[in-house]
């Protein structure tokens, strides 16, 4: 694939950890991520979808350089991104920003929400005067959907909805071109996530953004995807075109997944239930890593890791028994 | 006891809570009525502060002292609402249970879930010693835990989320409760999990008969898992139908515009409908219809007064002017 954005190889984040939390307990490793590729064009939309705990937080901190990687490359425009907190690292967050999940703990509560919103642009030092920073602040809370009498007004004082609109301006105020967006509407109620969907939706169009997008909401995440990518375990297992993989998902994983969202319409598919909890990521079992819970396992998923491997239909999998055809 | 088959198992009527904070007085409900027969499952969704939870922490008189309670909820030909507390205990957990979002916040974590669960058994149902120990192993077997017996002597730390709401449903179902109701029983869970504990719950319904109250802000899970679904909007019921109904036609346009909010995950994606503007605030509320600052369909009259209920068609009613005109 051509230099993108976004170039992300084979990401491992490991910790090392005491078994069953016990201060003498046996050393483990801890695979959060356990190598995850992937790369994202500028304007398009990467979502990744997985249970907590399959790695898709630490996937996002890794890409922006707030975790340091255990080994594997992150290449941000061609350029290897740098030591967490060096000086060239600062600077290149102006292009890649974050949205997390709580609006409220993202914001400072003492502080009226404009001039946090004006914040990065000081430390940055971009704008000649404090009038020119307002400015531009202004003009940003017009382009999602706020209005002037917001800039003075503090965290408490607004809705769900209107914060969580707040921490797109400041990320925004920057003009990235990653946004990496964790949960983004999980915390909102159902009639505000398609304001907040759609104003995402605007900004990409208008402003050429790309999306890191993670949620647990497969719905939501196909309507704003042009790619998804399936984690359990610290890693991909599928991915490929959502309206593909969510219409005829190839890994059992994936099956089970989208067979367990509960749908409106009342056209009942049968539901393939899994038995059990997804396994801990410090003892994931050899071979492939669901095949403890998989109804479809055989032999050879105890002892061979299956890797990624390309569908006919251009979708990646890895499973020994998704048909190769 | 003799209940003809029409009569319903628990009546709530023009149920109202005012919480008071100190400084003012907060209406959370407004005349909530809702009727359910034995044997029925019905769901409640709406977004948070909607009052579905509250509706029923009022009924069972779980809310505490700031809040006024006016209304009836008959059950058993009697109120609930000011009964004294003994009453209460005789009906809590033994004949309606209730299970919350968050299970590992419901139970004790100091205790084994066997104590917890035995507990329940000697308060609802008078078992001690063996009996006990022997009931609580079926329960947790009833609800789907592997190795039941050795799990007793388990805390609720050593279990996995969806492993405690199991355990907080066998604990519910000690009682053998004639009402369940469920509080986001799946909220805090995994989507594959969130499918066990629904399927668990459904098998519990089929094999026993039990009245299910299903509280959820997910129109999905409770289409679902229930037949019936009451919408609540700002402290009311606004629409009260059965599930098909709701889906094919919606009387109230807040319901509609629920409908059109949430994505599909399969056909063409088009872009979401969102209702704009935000849920007002309980203390703020506006004159008429609280819904009608949204309502794509507003009228004048809309903002007169809040609109009675409708009856649209058999069992389906709506508190909307226009289902309103519809039907006259």
């Amino acid at each position: 694939m051509s230099a993108g954005l976004l170039e992300a190889s084979d990401l491992v984040r490991h910790y090392q950890v005491r078994k069953g939390g016990r201060l003498f307990g046996e050393n483990a490793t801890l695979r959060a991520v356990d190598g995850v590729s992937f790369s994202l064009q500028p304007g398009r939309t990467l979502g990744l979808v997985g249970e907590s705990g399959c790695g898709k937080t630490t996937t996002a901190r890794l890409v922006l350089g707030l975790l340091p990687l255990t080994s594997g490359e992150i290449r941000l425009e061609g350029e290897v991104l740098p030591a967490t907190q060096s000086k060239r690292w600062r600077d290149l967050r102006r292009v890649m920003q974050m949205v997390y999940q709580n609006p409220l703990a993202a914001l400072d509560r003492r502080i009226e929400v404009g001039r946090q919103v004006m914040e990065p642009l000081a430390i940055h030092g971009i704008g000649k005067s404090k009038a020119e920073r307002r400015d531009r602040a202004m003009a940003i809370l017009e382009s999602v959907g706020l209005q002037a009498h917001h800039f003075i007004r503090y965290p408490h004082e607004l809705s769900g909805g209107q914060r969580q609109r707040i921490v797109l301006a400041r990320a925004l105020i920057l003009e990235p071109r990653l946004l990496v967006c964790d949960e983004p509407i999980s915390a909102l109620d159902v009639s505000i996530q398609a304001q907040v969907v759609n104003l995402l939706l605007d900004l990409q169009a208008k402003m050429g953004l790309a999306y890191l997008f993670i949620s647990h909401d497969l719905r939501m995440v196909r309507q704003v995807s042009h790619e998804v990518a399936v984690m359990y375990l610290g890693r991909i297992v599928e991915r490929g075109d959502p309206d593909r993989l969510f219409t005829a998902p190839a890994h059992p994983y994936t099956q089970a997944l989208v067979s367990a969202i509960p749908v409106a319409t009342r056209t009942r598919r049968q539901r393939l239930i899994l038995k059990g909890d997804p396994p801990n990521s410090v003892d994931i079992p050899a071979g492939c890593a669901f095949h403890a819970r998989c109804p479809m396992a055989v032999a050879r998923c105890r002892s061979e890791t299956p890797a990624l491997r390309a569908l006919e239909d251009g979708r990646q999998v890895a499973c020994h028994l998704a048909a190769a055809s | 006891m003799f209940r003809s088959a029409d009569q319903p198992l628990i009546d709530i009527r023009g149920l109202t809570v005012d919480f008071d904070t100190g400084q003012r007085v907060v209406r959370a409900l407004h005349g909530v009525d809702l009727a359910i027969t034995s044997g029925e499952s019905v769901g409640l969704v709406g977004e948070s502060g909607s009052g579905k939870s509250v509706t029923w922490l009022a009924a069972l008189g779980l809310l505490g002292g700031q809040a006024r309670i006016r209304g009836e909820v008959r059950f058993d030909g009697r109120n609930l609402v000011g009964a004294p507390a003994r009453d209460l205990e005789a009906v809590r957990g033994a004949r309606i249970a209730m299970i919350f979002q968050d299970p590992a916040s419901s139970l004790n974590p100091v205790y084994r879930i066997g104590r917890q669960l035995c507990e329940a058994l000697a308060l609802h149902r008078g078992l001690t010693g063996t009996a006990a120990q022997a009931e609580a192993t079926r329960l947790l077997d009833r609800v789907g835990i592997a190795d039941a017996q050795h799990r007793l002597r388990d805390y609720p730390h050593e279990l996995s989320g969806g492993m405690n709401q199991r355990v907080m449903i066998a604990m519910a179902l000690a009682g053998q409760p004639e009402i369940l109701v469920a509080d986001e029983p799946t909220t805090a869970l995994d989507a594959t999990i969130q499918a066990q504990i629904l399927e668990l719950l459904q098998e519990i319904r089929r094999d026993s008969a039990m009245t299910l109250v299903l509280i959820s802000h997910d129109l999905g899970v409770v289409a679902e898992n229930t037949d019936r679904v009451c919408v609540m909007y700002a402290g009311r019921i606004v629409e009260d139908a059965p599930i098909d109904a709701i889906f094919d036609r919606p009387a109230h346009p807040y319901t509609s515009g629920l409908l059109a909010a949430l994505p599909e995950l399969e056909g063409p994606r088009r872009r979401l409908v969102a209702i704009p503007g935000v849920v007002p605030e309980p203390w703020n509320l506006p004159r008429g219809c609280s819904f009608a600052p949204r309502c794509p369909r507003v009228e004048t009259a809309c903002e007169a007064g809040m609109p009675p209920s409708f009856q649209v068609e058999e069992g389906h009613r709506a508190a909307c002017l226009r289902a309103g005109s519809l039907v006259a």
